[in-house]
């Protein structure tokens, strides 16, 4: 298990070594203490920042992705199967169809959180009803999911070419190039989440046990998991808003690490599936900048072109 | 373009009329005045900003900027229409004019202060070019591209 | 219909015309439920399948299986079925008929649970030589009687005045079953033990006391 455990450093350390030097241009070393240069100002003020913000939100999908498949018993849950980023897009855009209100805007940002509010709203309130059981919530989600979806389709449908032709982008998941305080966000935000469901995760071994054995050993469901339903949600709908729907980060990275690592505990599984988000996103967003340079594919297409072929071989071990 | 001036003179003749329109006189004027003095320049032309997408070399704005004798920067291997290309490579380039296709007074802006983000130091002089006038084949770009030569300057 | 043997015995949890099902279902015993339970001793709830003994245990853990009446825990007023998940914690250990389980979990794992309720200090690696299993084995990978001593062992660990288990000799080959029985007479010396069975022959052996249902005709 140590010698894995190894493995994974040194793969970040090789991953964080690499990604910086991945991109459209080659940079010339020796540039880059100039910050006047091409070099230097591609390094410090578009690489590293980016960097920083893949290396969060990676982190923040795993992590979410591997709470939900706790939470809801089901090892096929990605952080967006409640629906939670269908309703931030389609507030995101209604806000551009109808208050003219561009997407990635302030504007469209807190429309988009408002429709996620609105999502966890309803799912809390099944949740908390004698029909709630984790399965079904899931299930809820999943039609809510589709029901939005097909709102959204038609939205879209609407548009005039001119507005926002880079929508379908947030489909695809995207990542910008952040500021350094947009990337410092998205730090904290890392932290908080990895903080947060970190101390929730013996409660979410306990939830295994089943809602009554649970409340002999001092977990109250229903509350436990209303509080994880909302603190997800909005920590997904403000990663939805930012960089739409990426996908297969948090669908892949816990079950890679389960199967890789077997670690102990829950709280184990976050970190490792923390470390590995992080680097599995930057990697996937470096190569999706440097393959065909100076094209720059959406993240998204990366994260599945990379995660959909690691699925697929756990679940052939795991047989 | 001779061609196509020519083709236009034909048509004007069959359609019995007398006059030519100002509008086919001036746009024929420019083009001359621009094949005695062509645009020299190395000019980037942007279609979208966000992402940055370029004009490509099968367009026909690119093939009207080249033809009045500019030279398009464009990365070496794509020949497509439209190219989305990376912040970096933009930043990477030196380019003398900066061209933008804008629908609206916002976006000029925005297109503006990008062009002074990406090219901080000697910032090129960046044009913004109303989308509407290349909605249909038309002379009326030549107008706008008459702008460009060397005896007029645009500021940033 | 309920039948109790009384005894003279200081009297901890109290049931009162209760009448248990499932929310919005129908009732499974015609007859409302009185009886009481001492503050030790070993006692067996029987019943054919079906009866509703789970969904009486069940009514003391939170779940939403009682009809009506309420359950007194003595000295506290609020009638358990309304306690909080702390307060259930610090008085009762549950375990289930088919409990769930995470199959990566070694033993260890899952018998460090326990100690979300309050430290224990007992010697884990005693009672796994006790129970006959391995600190280090996975629960997906041992039988089913395996794996039902890692979970009894589970709630073993969980100090508490009542321990409530539902078919706890399930998977277990006869002479486990002796064991257990007698590790469990021991234990509710000083506690109150309540378990669900098929068991009759063990139960007249070793119980203080039995609970009968039967099912509603």
């Amino acid at each position: 298990m140590n010698r894995q455990r190894i493995l994974l450093g040194f793969a970040c350390l090789v991953v964080l070594g690499i990604v910086p030097g991945l991109g459209a241009e080659k940079l010339v070393f020796s540039e880059l203490w100039d910050p006047s240069t091409v070099s230097a100002r591609i390094f410090w003020d578009l690489r590293l920042p980016r960097l920083v913000l893949t290396l969060s939100l990676g982190g923040i999908l795993a992590l979410v992705g591997g709470t939900y498949q706790s939470l809801f018993r089901n090892p096929l849950c990605e952080p967006y199967v409640l629906g939670i980023s269908s309703a931030v897009l389609l507030g995101v855009i209604s806000s551009e169809l109808f208050l003219q209100h561009p997407a990635g805007t302030p504007v469209s940002i807190s429309m988009g959180m408002l429709a996620a509010l609105g999502l966890v709203a309803v799912l809390i309130v099944f949740s908390a009803s004698p029909l709630g059981s984790p399965e079904r919530v899931v299930l809820f989600g999943m039609s809510a999911n589709f029901v939005l979806s097909s709102l959204l389709f038609l939205a879209l449908s609407m548009q005039s070419q001119n507005v926002g032709g880079g929508t379908l982008k947030w489909f695809f998941g995207f990542l910008p190039w952040p500021s350094w305080q947009e990337g410092l966000w998205a730090v904290g935000g890392g932290l908080v989440t990895l903080v947060i469901l970190g101390s929730a995760s013996q409660a979410l071994e306990v939830l295994r046990l089943g809602d009554a054995v649970a409340r002999t050993l001092g977990v109250a469901p229903v509350a436990t998991r209303n509080l994880l339903l909302v603190f997800t949600s909005l920590v997904m709908a403000g990663v939805v808003a930012f960089s739409g729907t990426i996908g297969f980060v948090g669908l892949v990275i816990p079950q890679v690490c389960r199967f890789l690592f077997r670690p102990n505990s829950m709280k184990e599984l976050m970190l490792l599936s923390f470390v590995m988000g992080a680097a599995f996103l930057s990697l996937a967003d470096g190569l999706s900048r440097a393959l065909v340079p100076p094209y720059e594919f959406p993240v998204g297409v990366l994260t599945t072109l990379l995660g959909g072929p690691l699925f697929l071989w756990v679940l052939w071990k795991k047989k | 373009m001779n061609e196509l001036f020519e083709a236009a003179q034909y048509f004007m003749r069959l359609a019995d009329h007398r006059q030519p329109s100002p509008l086919f006189e001036k746009a024929q004027r420019v083009w001359m005045q621009a094949q005695k003095e062509p645009l020299n320049f190395k000019y980037l032309a942007l279609a979208w900003m966000d992402p940055p997408i370029l004009f490509g070399r099968e367009t026909f704005f690119v093939s009207l900027l080249n033809s009045l004798g500019a030279k398009g920067l464009f990365p070496l291997q794509w020949s497509t229409e439209f190219l989305k290309v990376s912040e970096e490579w933009l930043i990477a380039q030196t380019p003398e004019r900066v061209i933008f296709l804008s629908h609206n007074d916002q976006s000029t802006q925005r297109f503006k202060q990008k062009c002074r983000q990406w090219w901080p130091k000697n910032t090129p002089p960046c044009q913004a070019v109303p989308a509407d006038h290349f909605a249909r084949a038309s002379f009326t770009p030549v107008l706008n591209l008459q702008e460009l030569s060397p005896n007029s300057e645009s500021k940033p | 219909m309920g039948s109790v043997e009384e005894k003279m015995k200081p009297v901890m949890l109290k049931a009162v015309q209760l009448v248990v099902g499932f929310e919005k279902g129908s009732p499974l015993n015609q007859v409302p439920l009185n009886f009481s339970l001492p503050q030790k001793g070993l006692v067996a709830l029987t019943g054919t399948n079906g009866s509703g003994k789970t969904t009486l245990l069940r009514s003391l853990l939170g779940e939403k299986t009682l009809l009506s009446g309420n359950w007194f825990w003595d000295g506290i007023s609020i009638p358990v079925q309304k306690w909080s998940a702390g307060n259930l914690s610090k008085h009762i250990a549950y375990l289930p008929q088919e409990p769930l389980y995470e199959s990566t979990q070694t033993v260890q794992d899952h018998w460090r649970l326990a100690s979300k309720v309050r430290s224990f200090r007992f010697d884990l690696q005693n009672l796994a030589s006790e129970l006959g299993l391995s600190l280090n084995q996975r629960l997906g990978e041992m039988s089913s009687g395996q794996r039902q001593r890692a979970f009894l062992g589970r709630v073993l660990l969980q100090p508490c005045q009542l321990m409530i288990l539902d078919e706890p000799t399930n998977h277990l080959d006869t002479e486990l079953k002796q064991d257990i029985w007698r590790t469990l007479k021991q234990l509710s010396q000083g506690q109150l033990i309540w378990l669900a069975t098929h068991d009759t022959e063990n139960v007249t052996s070793y119980c203080d006391e039995m609970i009968s249902l039967s099912s509603t005709i």
